[in-house]
């Protein structure tokens, strides 16, 4: 690389500290490098990140002797070779006809109830987190809460001690909702309400209106203060400016978080069924727990489809969303 | 998920609204809200779901109650006779969550690779590459005919890898193998590679192009044109968002407990069933503690680069 | 490499010839029958209001754009290549000796100057290399970068960040980038649209003065007559995607460019109804 240097031909070491361009100003390398600004805390994060992956892989959790085993080998086989082939295709190989009979009965008798359940579970949460998150979203915007709203720098600073308090307890409720996940949630509204669709709804709701406050409270603090300052000096109170400006000025990028959300509610909406509500992930449950891996393949790829759809319904929200901005 | 991606974003400061739509003049918006609204009731009654399920079943009150005023007070020792030699509580709980980590970075380690090579394949830039001028016929059929098609392969991959939740990539591995940890990282990491590989693609293609095409103009190959103009543009939004993606993959990972994997899940649901609540919160507040851990670290590291 | 490239680089610097070239937008036509040619080593500004094609006829001769019609040639020591029948390979050699300040400068903000300035040598390295360098600068490629700093009077921002440096010290970086191209010839588009007088003045100075020491050839765009008057001994001066007058700057009389601009604000007005 640094061959060009006669006999040096390692780059470290090489040249002369200082380097005296035209002969004139020395300017010294050694100390430029020297003073070279680095982060600490970047580099002490790849290395702790770089040794965390070895430390993973290393730390005897993972038996990969097991995962090549015979025992698993046969496991695979059965399970491709067989298992999850159509139960009626199993004996005559493939046939059209025998296939989409197989299909639709199962549509029939549990896909659609599923499907139904499971987007009707995803889009009651995502309301009710998304009415949730309104209501917390301006308890923990620190630009709002607090006696005169929108002032920067000092008097920002200064503000009382009950919004501060305010603000730190919507905050770490927020934090609470969102920290524990879904799933867990589910596991337990279930044990306490019994199997309804609720739970699931529930759980998906507070566990996405952590998420969307905290979305909510960040967009309202980016919001640009000036027009809003002029509001309030015009004499509107604080409830007038939320519904007057603020809402109105946030409520764009609040609902493109709302459906980004959405295609997360309608991925889990689909596991939270593997809990006990009636939703795909239940018939899923159900055909794994009996062995029918043909029928849980097909419930896992109609899963995959309305996954695609929410997907999709999202993307199309999102790009009118756009438009009107 | 790609939310908080947004939300990365939404620490830049906002341009000033544009004068017509600055009270929500606009009329798409207002569909879209009478749209949820309808949803929403239509959803309900699909659903069936009356107010009347929301009260607790026999004994949920009491569950209720006693559940949450184990909140305040989790659990310091186990709850029941334990045989003689298991270890404390807290070493319980920390030898999960350490489980729970080292199957979260595992997996990301692979889900990053995936997203990463995805992410180049599946972005329009790493293709934008034909360079001006006289091409050769070799060239000219690779940008037309081969390049279209591993792009688009990609982002199929992309879509198929996505569409199914990490749970149920466990579920299938179980069925066709059986329990092996290291089922539980590929269930995480393929689903996650996808996401990663959608999110940085869309970054790439977002960076701005300037210093790219100035390379370019100074006879940079693509390659150097892609990882060294474009690629640095994108990098701290990538770093950001793979980080949120840890901390999600900290979660799947302590869910998949739930389906028989040793991680924090599995003491969760095992607590659970034997009522212990206070065991119950021990636990959730060391996923709690994990999570916001990583939020902090990732939080951290923003402040110092995208600012 | 660095220090092994200063023998091997070309000594001479390229020309350029514009013949008849065209450059059609649409129903615009933004380049209208140019006709032009650049002596190797020569010092020209290009004059002219805005939307006369100055940037279009700069993108021309280093290729980014190919000319509707018409032909642009440049010339080396080693003979003349047509550049819109050049090979990639042709191409990007060529390329790798033309430097081209961009207005907006196009650096990577997130990178440090060193890099920026390392980006030089792109044209000139292959993938593996430039990553290498890139990411683990060799001592002489450091050396050789902070020498290029040091002339244009930022030596001591090497290792910063490029987006904590002001505007006219990135401004600075972007010409230490084309000369670390060992340019054969060097383009600049209104390299001085966004500092400050004082600093509009010092930029040109430098780059008079570099093309003078390194002996290549030097185009630069510019708005401020004043400053082409000061420091280029040959204005071209376009408009409306024509050749207004070409001459050198000591047979200009102030009435012409006068009228040059009169005419803009003219036409600004008719634009303005």
């Amino acid at each position: 690389m640094s061959a060009a240097h006669g006999g040096s031909g390692s780059s470290s070491g090489a040249g002369p500290a200082s380097v005296g361009p035209r002969g004139g100003v020395a300017l010294d390398l050694a100390a430029l490098r020297r003073t070279k600004p680095t982060s600490r805390l970047l580099r002490l994060s790849i290395v702790l990140l770089g040794l965390l992956v070895v430390w993973a892989w290393t730390a005897g959790d993972f038996d990969f002797g097991d995962l090549v085993s015979e025992r698993r080998a046969e496991n695979v086989r059965r399970f491709l070779g067989e298992e999850i082939t159509p139960y009626p295709l199993r004996e005559t190989g493939f046939d059209q006809a025998a296939f989409v009979e197989w299909a639709k009965t199962l549509w029939d008798e549990r896909g659609r109830r599923g499907v139904a359940a499971t987007l009707s579970i995803a889009v009651l949460a995502i309301a009710l987190a998304g009415a949730m998150a309104l209501l917390l979203a301006p308890l923990a915007a620190r630009n709002l809460a607090t006696a005169r709203p929108f002032e920067f720098g000092a008097a920002r600073a200064a503000r009382g001690p009950g919004w501060r308090a305010l603000t730190t307890a919507v905050r770490a409720l927020l934090v609470l909702l969102r920290a524990i996940p879904e799933y867990v949630w589910a596991f337990l509204f279930l044990a306490m309400l019994g199997p309804s669709a609720w739970p699931a709804v529930l759980a998906l709701a507070i566990h996405n209106s952590g998420i969307l406050g905290k979305l909510g409270a960040e967009t309202i603090e980016n919001l640009e203060a000036r027009p809003l300052v002029a509001l309030r000096d015009a004499g509107a109170t604080r409830r007038g400016a939320w519904i007057t400006a603020i809402l109105p000025l946030s409520l764009a990028r609040f609902l493109l978080y709302f459906f980004y959300r959405f295609e997360t509610c309608v991925r889990e909406a689909t596991v939270l069924g593997m809990l006990g509500v009636v939703s795909l992930g239940y018939w899923i449950q159900d055909a794994r727990s009996k062995h029918y891996y043909d029928e849980m393949l097909f419930f896992v790829a109609l899963g995959a489809a309305i996954v695609l759809l929410g997907d999709l319904v999202s993307a199309a929200a999102r790009a009118v969303l756009r438009r009107a901005r | 998920m790609a939310a908080d991606r947004d939300a990365d974003r939404a620490a830049a400061p906002r341009r000033p609204p544009e004068g017509g739509s600055r009270f929500g003049s606009a009329s798409g918006r207002r569909w879209i809200l009478l749209g949820i609204t309808l949803a929403a009731v239509l959803a309900a009654l699909t659903l069936d779901a009356s107010l009347s399920g929301l009260v607790p079943q026999k004994g949920g009150t009491e569950l209720v109650l006693r559940f949450f005023a184990r909140a305040l007070r989790p659990a310091l020792d186990y709850e029941s006779e334990v045989p003689d030699g298991t270890a404390p509580l807290w070493m319980a709980a920390l030898a999960a969550a350490r489980r729970t980590v080292v199957f979260a970075v595992a997996a990301m380690s692979l889900a990053l690779v995936g997203g990463v090579v995805l992410g180049f394949l599946g972005s329009s830039a790493w293709w934008a590459g034909a360079p001006r001028g006289g091409n050769g016929a070799v060239q000219r059929a690779f940008y037309r005919g081969f390049a279209p098609a591993v792009w688009a392969a990609a982002r199929v991959l992309i879509v198929g890898m996505r569409s199914v939740h990490e749970l149920l990539w466990a579920v299938l591995f179980l069925a066709a193998m059986g329990l092996n940890n290291v089922t539980a990282v590929v269930a995480i990491a393929i689903p996650y590679a996808g996401t990663l590989g959608k999110v940085f693609s869309e970054m790439i293609d977002e960076a701005p192009r300037d210093a790219a095409l100035a390379l370019r103009a100074s006879g940079a190959t693509n390659l150097s044109v892609f990882a060294l103009g474009l690629v640095p543009r994108a990098l701290p939004d990538m770093w950001a968002y793979a980080f949120y993606r840890f901390e999600c993959a900290i979660r799947s990972s302590a869910i998949l407990g739930f389906f028989g994997f040793p991680t924090l899940g599995y003491s969760i649901s095992a607590s659970f069933e034997n009522l212990h609540y206070g065991e119950v919160w021990t636990y959730l507040y060391a996923l709690c503690a994990l999570v916001l851990g990583v939020e902090l670290w990732s939080g951290a590291l923003r402040r110092r680069f995208v600012a | 490499m660095t220090a092994a490239r200063r023998d091997d680089a070309p000594p001479g610097a390229f020309g350029f010839e514009v013949r008849r070239a065209s450059v059609v937008y649409g129903p615009r036509r933004v380049l209208d029958q140019v006709d032009l040619a650049f002596a190797p080593g020569e010092v020209v500004a290009l004059v002219g209001p805005s939307g006369a094609g100055k940037t279009t006829l700069l993108r021309l001769l280093n290729a980014a754009l190919a000319p509707t019609e018409g032909v642009v040639l440049a010339t080396g020591p080693s003979g003349a290549v047509q550049l819109d029948r050049a090979t990639p390979r042709e191409l990007r050699a060529l390329r790798s000796r033309i430097g081209f300040v961009h207005q907006d400068l196009a650096l990577v903000p997130n990178v440090r100057v060193l890099q920026n300035v390392l980006h030089g040598r792109l044209g000139r390295q292959g993938f593996v290399a430039a990553l290498r360098s890139s990411l683990f600068p060799s001592r002489a490629e450091e050396e050789a970068a902070a020498r290029l700093l040091d002339r244009v009077g930022i030596g001591e921002k090497l290792f910063q960040r490029t987006d904590t440096l002001s505007g006219g010290q990135r401004q600075r970086v972007a010409i230490a980038r084309a000369l670390y191209q060992e340019p054969a010839a060097l383009l600049c588009d209104e390299p001085v649209s966004s500092v400050d007088p004082a600093r509009a003045r010092d930029t040109v100075l430098l780059l008079t003065a570099l093309a003078k020491e390194r002996g290549f050839t030097l185009v630069v765009s510019l708005h401020d007559v004043r400053l082409a008057r000061e420091f280029f001994p040959r204005l071209v001066a376009l408009r409306g995607g024509s050749v207004w007058f070409d001459r050198r700057t000591a047979e200009v009389r102030p009435s012409e460019l006068e009228e040059l601009y009169r005419l803009e604000r003219v036409e600004l007005l008719a634009d303005g109804s």
